[in-house]
C-alpha cells in the first residue's frame, strides 16, 4: 500500500513538474518573441509564429505573419521597449492562453512620435514538436 | 497509376472536405455563442460551448474564468437589438482554431441608456473529443 502511495505520488509529481517545466519554457519563449519584436529579428519571429499568424492591436488593426515582419522590414512600426507583467499560462494539451499585462513603448507609420501603451494581451500558443510558436494574438487597452 | 491517382484524388477531396467541415462547425457555433451571449443567456447551451478551461477578456481589459463568465452571462440584464456579427475569419491549426469577426450591437441597459457597441472579436476554440470547444476569447472594442 505504502509502496503504491509512492509510486502514484512520484507519478503525480512527475506529471505537476512536467506541466511546471513546459510552462517555464513557454514563458522564456513568449519574453523572446517580445524582445525579437524590438530588435526586429525577423529570422527569430519567422521561427517564433505560425504561418497562419494573426497578430491584433489594441485598435482593431490585425497583422498577418507576413504583415508583422514585412511592417518591420518596411520601418511602418518600430518597438522601443516591450515590458511584460502578471503573466498566467492556461494550458490544454498543446495550446496555451498567455495573458499578460504589457507596457510598450512603439513608434508607428514611419514617424518619430513614440506612443505608450499600456495592454492587456491574450496570446495563443500552439507546440509543434518541442517548440512553442504564437499562433494568435490580441492586445486590449488596459 | 491510375488506381493511385484515384486514391490520392479521393485522399485530397476527403481532407478538403474535413477542412470544410471545421469551417462550417466553427462558424455555427461561433454564431450560437454569440447568440447566446447576446440573446437567449442559456447556461446549457453555454456550457456545451465551453471548454473545461476558459479565458475570457472583456472589452475593458477585465478577465473571467469559465465559472465567473458563466455567471456574468446569465445574469447580465442588459438586452441587445440590432446585433450583427460579420467577416468571419478562421485560422486552423491541427486541433486549434482562431476565429475572428467584427461584432456591433446596442447595448440596452437596465437603467435605460442604451450604448453603442463595436467590437472586434477574437475566440480560441480547441479540439475536445472531436468537437470544437470555446478556450479563450477576446474582445476589443473599435469605436
Amino acid at each position: 500500500m505504502k509502496f503504491i502511495l509512492t509510486i502514484l505520488s512520484s507519478l503525480f509529481f512527475a506529471g505537476v513538474f512536467a506541466q511546471t517545466v513546459d510552462e517555464a519554457k513557454l514563458i522564456a519563449t513568449v519574453k523572446e518573441f517580445h524582445q525579437a519584436l524590438v530588435t526586429k529579428n525577423t529570422v527569430s519571429l519567422n521561427q517564433q509564429t505560425d504561418k497562419a499568424l494573426s497578430y491584433g492591436h489594441s485598435n482593431g488593426w490585425v497583422q498577418s505573419k507576413k504583415d508583422l515582419i514585412k511592417d518591420f522590414e518596411r520601418g511602418f512600426i518600430s518597438y522601443q521597449s516591450f515590458k511584460e507583467d502578471s503573466i498566467t499560462v492556461l494550458m490544454n494539451d498543446n495550446v496555451a492562453n498567455v495573458r499578460f499585462v504589457a507596457d510598450i513603448t512603439a513608434t508607428l507609420g514611419g514617424t518619430t512620435t513614440v506612443n505608450n501603451y499600456n495592454l492587456r494581451v491574450l496570446e495563443v500558443w500552439v507546440k509543434k514538436g518541442k517548440r512553442w510558436v504564437l499562433f494568435a494574438r490580441q492586445g486590449v487597452k488596459g | 497509376m491510375k488506381k493511385l491517382l484515384t486514391i490520392f484524388s479521393l485522399l485530397i477531396v476527403v481532407a478538403a472536405n474535413a477542412q470544410t467541415n471545421d469551417e462550417k462547425e466553427l462558424t455555427e457555433k461561433t454564431y450560437l455563442l454569440s447568440h447566446t451571449v447576446f440573446g437567449s443567456k442559456d447556461s446549457v447551451t453555454l456550457e456545451k460551448l465551453l471548454a473545461k478551461t476558459v479565458s475570457y477578456g472583456h472589452s475593458h481589459g477585465n478577465l473571467q474564468n469559465r465559472e465567473e463568465m458563466i455567471k456574468g452571462i446569465t445574469k447580465n440584464q442588459s438586452n441587445y437589438t440590432d446585433t450583427a456579427a460579420s467577416n468571419i475569419k478562421i485560422f486552423i491549426q491541427d486541433k486549434t482554431a482562431i476565429v475572428r469577426y467584427l461584432f456591433k450591437a446596442k447595448e440596452n441597459k437596465k437603467d435605460g441608456t442604451v450604448v453603442d457597441l463595436d467590437f472586434s472579436m477574437m475566440l480560441v476554440w480547441i479540439k475536445e473529443k472531436k468537437e470544437w470547444k470555446l478556450m479563450g476569447r477576446q474582445a476589443v472594442s473599435v469605436k
